[in-house]
């Protein structure tokens, strides 16, 4: 008893050790060789504990929450990498525990890539073809008002609602930007040899901005900012000014729409998107990233199911056990307790 | 440290002032005006929690304003359940649920947030509400806890030791659902049942802690109290860090730092 509960602190200590290195060192730490061993050594305490204590084995609950315990590490050892390893070594079985799969629009592919989507770690026996990629947004608030980001030099960012009158100081090195006016669609007419900007209501729009910036030193100049142009200008100073005439709606999913081929058949049809997986021939196929600029592909990541259905047959026999454990055993205990008195009531 | 001058803000303070009248009422025992100064509290944290909820178009437990005004919410439901149970810590209950409104209305903004894509899931609001629900429960164990070290010489201590254990025991199963759930939308929105995030990690050290409770309490029933209680209390203390901490601070960058 000693043992599993110091077995347990153990398991505490080195949680708390793996959150300070982060998910990939904690994760190196816990495949490392010597906690392998420690998980050999959990896995050996809780079967000897089958045997030693009786309550183990007559209590169904506490028989519940150590099987489960013992599915949860066994599956879990059984899905690593050495897991993956150690079956294609003594059953021939050829899983990849992990990987990734870039596919273009309209392409098909079925190489798994490993982090640097260079390198092929397998090859599938079926292709996953790429339909269509698209991102899904949230209605833009129609409260929101148009914003001037405002990027200097030295890194610091700034942001202003983009309004006639509107000031900000950069600090006492650059100034005070001020907008002087906001066009929806800007455009210059030639007025008796003068440049004059003017809305033009019917053609394309063209949002743009007219701001002043004011130096430490009293000297102004004025310059326009373009939404559609980003860039575009005469600009004497070095700021990097990004005007956002409506707000873009958040991000609410990402979507590709891909089709599973094998033998040249298509066999089925899927729309994968966060939280909606695909899963065929013992492979998860989960939306990872995609092309920022055009969305032309998407990355997939791919897992595999080895030990997955130990896992979670673990995850619901524990549930089940705790359950029982800390809330029915009470009530049936209260029902004990109660039926004897009203029965000597009735008497 | 902010002040929140919206209908939202005064009905948080308003609901924290009557929490705290309530608890002052109770220990003056006054139990009868507690009673109802209690359940006019948490009327207004409940039409906080409709409000916002009504605001932000999904259940409010996104951000940490959120999660801080939910718990408070929680609590009077809750003592409801422990007074049939014979668990009645209603006093204790009170001055929570006001200490449990302070960060929602003095320290998080309350400014309405979209669902990213990964908390689009029917998974969310069952993971989030069994967790919550459990760390409302743990902390009124540490608080019993607490009770049994400070009344230590007492006989009434050994009292206190049975109540914590009870506690712990109401709100374990809820701690692992909370892990289990999240494990399970891991695997369906990461593609991994386990990441090795510090929000994972400390999730799990937190459940471990009480696991060495049920096996210290197995191995020497109430003969060693003060272990028993100070462990519930490491125990409540790693559900603040996975709380609080491990998304607030830079020392611990994952998937979760969302939840802010």
């Amino acid at each position: 008893m000693w043992l599993s509960l110091l077995a347990i602190i153990l398991f505490t200590a080195l949680s708390i050790l793996g959150a300070f290195h982060g998910p990939q060192k904690a994760k190196q730490l816990f495949n490392s060789i010597p906690l392998t061993v420690y998980f050999f050594i959990l896995v050996a305490l809780l079967t000897a504990g089958f045997f030693t204590f009786k309550s183990l084995r007559k209590k169904p609950a506490l028989l519940m929450i150590h099987a489960a315990s013992f599915l949860i590490l066994a599956g879990a050892m059984y899905g690593s990498q050495k897991g993956h390893q150690l079956a294609e070594k003594l059953f021939n079985i050829k899983k990849v525990p992990q990987g990734y799969m870039a596919i273009f629009e309209g392409k098909s592919e079925n190489k798994i890539l490993a982090d640097d989507l260079q390198h092929v770690l397998a090859e599938l026996p079926f292709d996953i073809k790429l339909d269509d990629f698209r991102l899904e947004f949230y209605e833009p608030e129609k409260s929101s008002t148009p914003l001037l980001k405002i990027e200097t030099p030295t890194g610091d960012y700034f942001q202003l609602p983009a309004e006639p009158g509107r000031q900000i100081s950069l600090g006492p090195d650059i100034g005070i930007l001020k907008v002087l006016h906001a066009f929806n669609n800007f455009k210059i007419n030639i007025e008796q040899g003068q440049k004059i900007a003017t809305d033009k209501p019917d053609d394309p729009p063209n949002p743009t901005l007219h701001v002043e910036l004011t130096a430490p030193d009293g000297k102004s100049y004025t310059r326009y900012v373009f939404e559609n142009f980003p860039g575009f200008g005469e600009s004497p100073d070095d700021l990097k000014l990004t005007y956002t005439s409506q707000r873009p709606g958040q991000i609410r999913d990402f979507l590709s729409d891909i089709t599973v081929i094998e033998n040249q058949k298509q066999i089925l049809k899927k729309t994968i998107e966060v939280n909606h997986p695909l899963y065929y021939a013992g492979y998860h196929f989960y939306q990872h990233s995609y092309d920022p600029e055009n969305q032309a592909y998407t990355i997939l990541s791919v897992t595999s199911d080895s030990g997955l259905y130990a896992v979670f047959a673990g995850y619901l026999l524990l549930a089940l056990g705790i359950i029982h454990r800390c809330w029915f055993r009470n009530i049936i205990k209260n029902i004990k307790n109660k039926n004897p008195k009203s029965e000597a009531d009735q008497q | 440290m902010t002040i929140k001058f919206t209908i939202q803000g005064l009905l948080i303070y308003s609901a924290m002032l009557a929490y705290f009248l309530a608890f002052l009422s109770a220990i003056l025992r006054k139990q009868k005006i507690a009673n109802r100064i209690y359940l006019a509290a948490f009327l207004l944290t409940l039409c906080t929690f409709a409000y916002r909820w009504y605001h932000v178009k999904h259940v409010p437990f996104q951000n940490m304003f959120e999660v801080f005004l939910s718990m408070a919410m929680m609590l009077y439901p809750l003592s409801l359940l422990c007074r049939r149970i014979k668990l009645d810590t209603k006093s204790a209950d009170m001055l929570i649920a006001a200490i449990l409104l302070v960060p929602a209305g003095f320290v998080f903004h309350a400014q309405p947030q979209k669902l990213p894509p990964a908390l689009q899931s029917f998974l969310f609001i069952p993971h989030v509400a069994v967790y919550l629900l459990a760390y409302v429960i743990m902390a009124k164990a540490a608080v019993l806890a607490s009770c049994q070290i400070i009344y230590s010489t007492k006989t009434i201590s050994l009292d206190y030791e049975d109540k914590t254990y009870r506690t712990i025991s109401l709100g374990f199963p809820l701690l692992t659902l909370g892990l289990l759930l999240g494990s399970l939308w891991g695997k369906l929105a990461w593609g991994d049942y386990w990441g090795w995030d510090p929000k994972e990690l400390w999730s799990l050290a937190s459940w471990l802690i009480y696991l060495v409770y049920f096996h210290f309490r197995f191995m020497f029933g109430k003969k060693r109290p003060r272990i028993n209680s100070l462990l519930a209390i490491l125990g409540l203390t790693f559900i603040l860090i996975t709380l609080l901490w491990v998304n607030l601070s830079k020392i611990f960058p994952g998937l979760h730092n969302y939840a802010t």
